[in-house]
């Protein structure tokens, strides 16, 4: 399904985003994310997807910053847009899904209200016809008596509810793009799945192109066309779901799959990965993963991996692994 | 459910001191919107025979210095010191939130310059700015206005600066930007209208404050002048009566005392159960 001559929906060229100018917390980010493809960016908290993201849209709380690099979204050049053209981008372009389903609705505004914003301001509609739209989407999203739903506030919906209303919300600028930001991770099981469900079925008939933030490693396998994993603030690998999943390169994506419920039931114990991610505060020469990563530790002395940072190594078509062990 | 069986259901509701404040507050406001009809006399006309009447008769509450049904007087004197405290509210309320949540929302020197001037006129006392205000345009009901929310305006703007301040944070104000909404949008949808239940209860708390002000301005014979009246004025008029007829000085005083309670009761109530709710709201979270 995935052309590789067309314009990629979203492409992220070198990026960095520091902390004032000090800390950079993530570093030399190139993603690309085309047209009806769900990428998933996969790693532990503080590994940098989150604020990956919100430096997509320019949402990044300051003292958080792009320091370098380039993103542009179906053509539009974020980091050097003016005010106007990124709202037109934010709401003709983009939908954003967060983790936090009910504190992202306005308590005191009726959710049909707020999904229809984006019509109102966008697309010229009255407050009527926003309305009206409002409540086909949330239709569209599976909410049961949406023309009644509409009219209610947050606190009467349950997460998942209230996730489907953001998911109305970021469709109602019937977007290219729509960023997903661990949307799943506030809700319980069984209403995840039907959330995933969601998400892919608007994806096939909407052809959007979705970036999936996430960890768990299941919703990847399910969702995602391609992988990108990252660690401290840096890309380690990335390349087709099928390839890492199965065949993961890097030492940290071996651990973390290994880590998951996924495994086919051993030995019955859980892996884990010794030591934590550094704080972006804590400079490593070198590989950023060195001090927990098995290989390195078994090369010990003399090893490139605590003096240079490794560059990509292409070890099939679009698969990408930042590691000194691995040979071309 | 009717729009009234709603209302009535969510005053009950409320804390109990909001319902009292309610109430009397309610009778005050009918008593003042029918004076004309229940009260007998004419608020100016002069009985020189009644003087200093104690009440009986159809003078309910008796007649003052120069015969004047006190009643009368009291009821339209009312309206007068009611609705400048009212209108001076209403005007400090919308200007200070309009000008307080912007100055919230875009920070920088803007906000910077703005608040400094705001702690400045807030450190004048209202009626140091109204006597000012009055020396050089004269006294009256506009200059009354304009005085008291030149001042007024600025603990509201405080207020709202903080709240926006706050909201600003939240998750729900990231996804309206993510929405592709202007400032002014977020502003006016999102911003104000959640800012308001803590203003309004700040709104009440005050309006006792600006009655007792406006009441003093014109006890100093600044406010409205002769032959209307007001609640302040009647009091400074009965003062060297009020020996012979304490009823005189009594019946303002108590008007006054009785029209802020209600509004502060009311106010109070409205605090009291923002601050439940909100601790409701951080518990579970």
């Amino acid at each position: 399904m995935t052309t590789l001559d067309e314009a990629p929906c979203l492409k992220v060229e070198n990026l960095d985003i520091s902390i004032g100018d000090a800390i950079a917390v993530a570093r030399g980010i190139n993603l690309e994310v085309r047209r009806g493809e769900t990428v998933a960016l996969v790693g532990e908290s503080g590994s940098g997807k989150t604020v990956t993201a919100l430096s997509l849209i320019d949402l990044l709380p300051p003292p958080l910053r792009v320091t370098r690099g380039t993103i542009t979204i179906c053509g539009e050049t974020i980091t050097e847009a003016t005010p106007d053209a990124l709202n037109h981008v934010r709401g003709n372009r983009v939908g954003m899904v967060f983790q936090q389903p009910s504190s992202m609705l306005d308590p005191s505004c009726r959710v049909g209200r707020q999904v229809g914003e984006a019509l109102q301001l966008h697309k010229g509609a009255s407050r009527g016809e926003a309305f009206e739209r409002a409540v086909e989407l949330l239709r569209e999203v599976g909410i049961p008596e949406a023309p009644r739903r509409a009219r209610s506030f947050a606190h009467q919906l349950s997460g998942g509810m209230a996730q489907r209303v953001m998911i109305a919300a970021a469709l109602s600028s019937d977007p290219d793009l729509l960023i997903a930001d661990e949307p799943t991770t506030a809700l319980d099981v069984t209403v995840q799945a039907q959330i995933l469900g969601l998400l892919e079925r608007e994806r096939r008939q909407r052809t959007l192109s979705i970036l999936l933030i996430t960890h768990d490693l299941s919703i990847v396998s399910a969702m995602a066309d391609r992988v990108v994993v990252m660690y401290a603030g840096g890309i380690v690998e990335e390349g087709p779901v099928e390839t890492i999943m199965r065949a993961p390169q890097h030492p940290y994506t071996k651990a973390l799959i290994d880590c998951s419920l996924m495994r086919e039931a051993g030995s019955g114990d859980l892996e884990s990965i010794p030591g934590t991610i550094p704080p972006p505060n804590r400079s490593i020469p070198g590989c950023r993963f060195h001090p927990r990563c098995p290989h390195a530790l078994a090369r010990r002395t003399g090893s490139v991996c605590a003096s240079s940072e490794p560059e990509a190594t292409r070890t099939a078509e679009g698969h990408l692994v930042h590691c000194w062990a691995v040979e071309p | 459910m009717t729009m009234a069986a709603r209302s009535v259901r969510w005053v009950m509701r409320q804390h109990w001191t909001f319902i009292a404040g309610l109430f009397s507050g309610t009778v005050v406001v009918l008593l003042l919107v029918a004076a004309p009809v229940i009260s007998l006399h004419d608020p100016i006309a002069q009985d020189l025979s009644m003087r200093l009447q104690g009440p009986g008769g159809d003078h309910w509450l008796g007649n003052d210095q120069l015969g004047r049904d006190l009643w009368a007087r009291l009821l339209y004197g009312g309206r007068f010191s009611v609705v400048v405290a009212a209108l001076t509210l209403f005007l400090s309320v919308t200007i200070g939130t309009l000008i307080g949540a912007w100055c919230g929302r875009i920070g920088g020197a803007v906000d910077e310059f703005v608040m400094r001037v705001v702690d400045v006129l807030i450190s004048f006392p209202e009626i140091i700015v109204a006597l000012f205000l009055i020396a050089i345009i004269g006294p009256g009901f506009g200059t009354l206005v304009l005085a008291l929310t030149l001042v007024g305006w600025t603990p509201f703007a405080r207020l709202a600066r903080g709240i926006a301040l706050d909201i600003s944070s939240r998750d729900y104000i990231a996804a309206a930007e993510v929405l592709g909404c202007t400032r002014t949008f977020i502003l006016l949808r999102h911003v104000i209208p959640n800012a308001l239940r803590p203003i309004s209860a700040m709104t009440f708390l005050r309006f006792g404050h600006k009655l007792i002000t406006v009441g003093a301005l014109s006890y100093l014979g600044l406010g409205v002048q002769p032959p209307d009246s007001d609640w302040g004025a009647m009091l400074a008029d009965a003062r060297q009566f009020a020996v012979r007829q304490p009823l005189l000085v009594f019946a303002p005083g108590i008007a006054i005392m009785v029209t802020a309670l209600s509004v502060t009761l009311m106010g109070q109530g409205l605090e009291i159960d923002a601050d439940r709710s909100r601790r409701l709201r951080t518990g579970q979270s």
